[in-house]
């Protein structure tokens, strides 16, 4: 057993599980694809929720053991004093039955400090990106339209942040995920057949990390 | 959530004919061929564009034809038209054709345009074989247009007994049952059930964000034989439970009874008078929404009613809440049935209640406000938070917390906390106007109360001037006041005083100002004309503000007079007046023991009745009485 995984079922009765499907679209066609996730997602308010997030991940590598990734990630925009959400995110589970991508999903809400905390135990800096979009719910699902930047350059703060920003691809990173206790099959359909309604736009699908 | 996210669209049989063409995901699947169509495709067959000269009958039906071949995609009803039109103008070209076939009464030519160009060209001879060519071809093109008009004309014939059989079929009037089912549909959500043969529609505002839990499913059925009529040919099946009308009624009322405010709403915005007459399943609808609409808003307010930790919590009983708003104000909120409430007892009371429409209006935007909460419970900053669960919840430590999140926690007020605060803020404000009211009518002086544009639902703000007619360059005085909520505030001349609950503390308050203001206007006025104050009780104590009295004794030096002023409890200033001993007796043991006037101790004054003087005001008369007195020491 993953040391996540026994740090998991120590803390709590039921593990979470996190059902995601992926896909990406082309730049030019995303606005065809907002517009129709805000056709059908809850939106009452006619507005649409957006979020510049900056992620950073962190990795302990064990000898003689798989490593350990936590995630860590703040709103750019959460002024003055944002929330640091800190998550394990488990590689997914090869499930032939389930029709979305299941995994492993812990997380907790911290301070800032967190990333010093995280360097001094051991957890040593792996990578970072930049995702900016909107979010649209539906229900219990969550469909983030993200475009995954990089900086150019790392520790150079004399620059302004916004301008070091380098975009990965052309296209942008969708994702559908839902948080859920349990395996449930209801979970997998609901969600698939939501993507169906995208699908000329979009094909959101399992993808298998370790390919 | 398990139900099913895809949009089904279904189309009533006889508006099938209608759809051009349906298609997948962008990709065209089917294209029908209608009636139009064909019947385009058989009058190009018949060439109409060379017969442009003809005539004005064949112009017409030439650019009728253009139109069907452009406009294709027509629907149903229009194309209905153009048939008839075609097919009156196709008969009259087929008469005009077989006229001039016969050749009695019309003499062809050819194209004008042609034979121009063929005469310009040959000599006479050449010129009759041509003519007699062109008529010769030209006969045999009529012959096969002939075939085919009669073509056109039997598509026509044939689509018209089928149309002829479906509006017999549907009762011979265009208010039938699909009809009506589509107009329906266009102000309610109705959906077809797959498998039966249902149409079932939904009164909640789940969609809005409501969380009620009840069913709130009608179904729509066609009406039954006996029972339709030419505009109603579609019945409801509403639950039983919303088939009553159901009226929210206020009361606002003192312990002693008064009734500050009663009012009813049937959430009809303006109209109190119940149609309950109106069997149209549009009215039958409406009003069961309505009924969801009190039956939520109610249900809410006794959910609510239970969190409330006022001074007195508000109680509950059977269909109404009751709770105190004011130490001796109570208000009522009831849920009525249309049986229950009697509304010709009620219709002289009504005219004290609120605007209906506003009340209305503010009750839908508070339940809406309820519903936007049920939605947005959190924000999600970062974007990988869990939904449902609001990030304050989940933050570790103190220091996560700052100050917009501390302050959006104790911002969100329950619908029934909002309702008891307005009109908390609504009855203390209607006081306080009202005792600034009467005391400005009641008073001599000129109190003038502005009431600030600024004010808001749940706080007030306003001045108040006070000046003497005719003298307000002597004196003038403003306060400054604001209402938060239940709570009073006056500003004057730097001091803030704050008074809560109590409308008789501000009151008193008012009235010693303006005694306070008439004494210094009098002693200001004296002032002027040389008189100096030699003993004045300007300020009352704290422990005195019941008692008010202001008096004081004035001395001129060349007038061997004192003079006594004073204002009492009933803001009236009286005079008096002595001779002054001499200057030995007039110690200061004296001017203490003169302070108060009065018959009883003291030195005795001689009271003046000011209404001997001629003026306008109180004021005015005392200026004549004191310069009366200086002009009498001139004279002497």
């Amino acid at each position: 057993m993953e040391p996540a995984q026994i740090l998991i079922t120590q803390n709590r009765a039921f593990p979470s599980l996190e059902y995601v499907l992926q896909g990406s679209i082309q730049d030019d066609s995303v606005h065809l694809l907002k517009a129709r996730l805000q056709g059908l997602c809850d939106n009452i308010t006619g507005e649409v929720e957006q979020f510049d997030d900056h992620e950073i991940v962190y990795t302990l590598r064990i000898p003689g053991a798989s490593s350990v990734s936590l995630r860590v990630r703040y709103a750019i925009d959460d002024i003055p004093n944002p929330i640091y959400h800190l998550r394990y995110v488990a590689s997914a589970e090869l499930d032939k039955s389930q029709s979305v991508s299941v995994r492993q999903f812990h997380d907790c809400c911290v301070t800032k400090n967190i990333q010093i905390f995280l360097q001094d135990l051991g957890f040593a800096y792996d990578h970072e990106f930049f995702a900016k979009g909107d979010i649209f719910r539906k229900g219990r699902m969550k469909i983030t339209v993200a475009k995954i930047s990089t900086l150019a350059e790392r520790n150079r703060s004399d620059m302004n942040p916004m301008a070091m920003r380098r975009p990965f691809t052309n296209s942008c990173f969708v994702e559908m995920s839902l948080i859920g206790s349990m395996h449930d099959d209801k979970v997998g359909d609901e969600m698939k057949s939501f993507s169906e309604q995208l699908k000329p736009l979009i094909s959101l699908d399992k993808i298998d990390q370790k390919r | 959530m398990a139900e099913p996210l895809s949009t089904n669209v279904t189309i009533e049989p006889c508006l099938e004919p209608s759809v051009y063409e349906y298609s997948l995901d962008g990709e065209k699947v089917k294209s029908t061929q209608s009636m139009s169509d064909h019947f385009t495709k058989i009058l190009s067959r018949m060439e109409l564009n060379d017969l442009r000269s003809e005539d004005a009958v064949v112009e017409s039906s030439n650019e009728e034809e253009r139109r069907i071949a452009n406009g294709a995609k027509n629907t149903f009803g229009t194309f209905f038209e153009q048939m008839r039109q075609a097919n009156i103008e196709v008969c009259a070209l087929y008469d005009i054709l077989s006229l001039v076939m016969s050749r009695r009464y019309f003499n062809l030519s050819a194209n004008a345009a042609d034979m121009d160009e063929n005469l310009n060209t040959a000599n006479p001879r050449q010129r009759e074989l041509l003519t007699r060519q062109n008529q010769d071809i030209l006969r045999k093109s009529w012959v096969s247009k002939r075939t085919s008009a009669r073509q056109a004309a039997d598509v026509l014939l044939s689509s018209y007994e089928r149309f002829m059989k479906i509006i017999n079929t549907t009762s011979g009037n265009l208010e039938n049952f699909h009809a009506q089912l589509s107009n329906l549909r266009q102000r309610w959500k109705i959906r077809k059930q797959a498998n039966t043969n249902k149409y079932l529609g939904d009164l909640s505002f789940r969609s809005a964000g409501s969380f009620y839990p009840y069913k709130m499913q009608f179904e729509v059925t066609k009406a039954d034989s006996h029972k339709r009529t030419h505009t109603n040919s579609i019945d409801v099946i509403i639950p039983e439970e919303l088939q009553v009308r159901v009226i929210l009624k206020i009361e606002i009322e003192t312990k002693d009874g008064e009734v500050l405010l009663r009012t009813y709403s049937t959430m009809m915005a303006n109209d109190t008078i119940m149609n309950t007459n109106d069997n149209s399943y549009d009215s039958i609808l409406e009003n069961a929404q309505r009924t969801v609409f009190l039956k939520e808003l109610f249900s809410q307010l006794c959910r609510e009613a239970s969190d409330i930790t006022n001074i007195i919590q508000p109680a509950v009983m059977r269909n109404s809440i009751q709770c105190w708003i004011l130490s001796d104000v109570i208000m009522t909120i009831s849920l009525l049935r249309a049986s229950e409430f009697d509304a010709s007892t009620q219709n002289e009371q009504t005219l004290c209640g609120a605007n209906i429409g506003l009340l209305e209006y503010a009750l839908c935007a508070l339940l809406r406000q309820q519903f936007l909460r049920n939605f947005h419970y959190s924000q999600l900053k970062p974007s990988t938070l869990m939904l449902g669960v609001p990030a304050l919840r989940r933050i570790a430590g103190v220091n996560a917390f700052n100050y917009n999140q501390l302050k959006s926690i104790s911002e969100n007020k329950s619908i029934l906390q909002t309702i008891i605060d307005l009109s908390q803020h609504q009855v203390v404000r209607a006081r306080i106007l009202n005792v600034l009211d009467n005391l400005a009518t009641n008073c001599d002086i000129n109190m003038t109360v502005n009431v600030s544009a600024f004010s808001s639902t749940t706080s007030t703000f306003g001045r108040v001037h006070i000046i003497v007619p005719g003298y307000d360059l002597l004196c003038r005085w403003s306060y400054m006041f604001q209402i938060e909520e239940c709570q009073v505030k006056i500003q004057y001349k730097s001091h803030l005083i704050e008074f809560q609950h109590h409308i008789e503390e501000v009151q008193r308050f008012f009235i010693n100002q303006i005694a306070c203001f008439k004494f210094t206007t009098a002693c200001t006025l004296a002032k002027i004309f040389g008189w100096s104050i030699v003993g004045s009780t300007m300020a009352p104590t704290v422990g005195r503000l019941t008692e008010i009295q202001f008096s004081a004794q004035l001395d001129h030096s060349n007038i061997p007079t004192s003079v006594g002023i004073r204002i009492g409890d009933d803001l009236q200033l009286q005079v008096a007046v002595r001779k002054r001993r001499e200057q030995n007796d007039d110690t200061l043991m004296d001017d203490g023991s003169n302070e108060r006037i009065g018959p009883s101790k003291g030195i005795k004054y001689d009271p003046i009745n000011l209404d001997d003087y001629c003026g306008t005001s109180t004021l005015q008369k005392f200026e004549m009485f004191i310069s009366g007195l200086l002009h009498q020491e001139k004279q002497q």
